[in-house]
């Protein structure tokens, strides 16, 4: 008696990559041209969840199931934890300071 | 009439990848910042519902728990505590705007391009009803344990950062 082929799941990783390619590139263009250093923090949110998307396509169409992908997904949520905290927390320091949040007007660093 | 689970599964793969993209660019192109907001809270309950569809259900409900509950409350008080313009204009001229859409595609465009053109191995469809959070807990606890204490320490290390970065004096 011949086994049934596995079913194909309906969704290619090519998709999954594409999807994940797009927040990445969205979220650059943003963190690139925006003034506010809120909207850039949520503009690098973007690109880490762009990420994201990608490890957890590869984690579904493994050939392991010990769900590497998503073990990882979990660290880089971490990650964009602590950074959206220290990010905030420097944005209001730095507008208690030089009372502005606009990325262009704090370069007094810049050589 | 029964609608296959095939059909459901890719209708609602593609409907919730195009609302993430289409909330990742009105993230982009939204002129004040609450509007930028809320646009990523939409990209981001997208997210969660690609990975539903993708078989993680524990990584959707913590990307909504983390991100939408999280990460976007601590967007909103920042947006609370700093004033804000209405009409911010997008930084320098108009062609470092034009500059940086370019760099953008073209990652996009050369990403995607590789990954239509390359070989890829056959997915193999495992079990979707299977519940990933015990197996993410074994390897959390099992090969992944030094990255998870290193997690945690980082932490730990960006709460009391935070703390001593935005408090007054």
């Amino acid at each position: 008696m011949p086994t049934a082929a596995p079913p194909i799941y309906p969704i290619a990783l090519q998709h999954g990559l594409v999807l994940g390619a797009a927040l990445f590139a969205i979220g650059m263009a943003g963190a690139l041209t925006k003034r506010n250093a809120i909207t850039v923090l949520m503009c690098v949110e973007l690109m880490l969840n762009g990420v994201i998307v990608t490890f957890v396509s590869f984690a579904r169409h493994a050939a392991s199931t010990d769900l590497a992908g998503q073990v990882f997904s979990i660290f880089i949520m971490t990650v964009a934890a602590a950074e959206a905290a220290v990010g905030l927390a420097i944005v209001i320091a730095v507008h208690r300071v030089r009372n502005t949040v606009q990325v262009d007007e704090v370069q007094s660093m810049q050589g | 009439m029964v609608i296959p689970t095939a059909f459901l599964v890719a209708g609602g793969f593609y409907t919730f990848g195009l609302l993430a993209i289409i909330g990742a660019l009105g993230v982009l192109l939204a002129h004040r910042v609450f509007h930028s907001a809320l646009f990523l809270v939409m990209t981001l309950a997208s997210v969660a519902a690609e990975f539903v569809i993708l078989g993680a259900d524990f990584l959707a409900m913590v990307e909504i728990l983390v991100y939408v509950g999280a990460i976007m409350v601590l967007i909103l008080f920042g947006i609370m505590l700093t004033p804000q313009q209405v009409h911010l204009p997008d930084i320098g001229s108009a062609g470092r705007s034009v500059a940086a859409a370019l760099v953008a595609g073209a990652i996009f465009v050369i990403t995607a391009a590789v990954v239509v053109t390359s070989e890829w191995p056959r997915s193999v469809v495992t079990p979707m009803d299977v519940p990933t959070t015990q197996i993410i807990g074994q390897q959390l606890f099992g090969p992944y344990v030094l990255p998870f204490e290193i997690a945690s320490v980082l932490l730990l290390i960006a709460m009391i950062g935070a703390i001593v970065i935005a408090r007054e004096d």
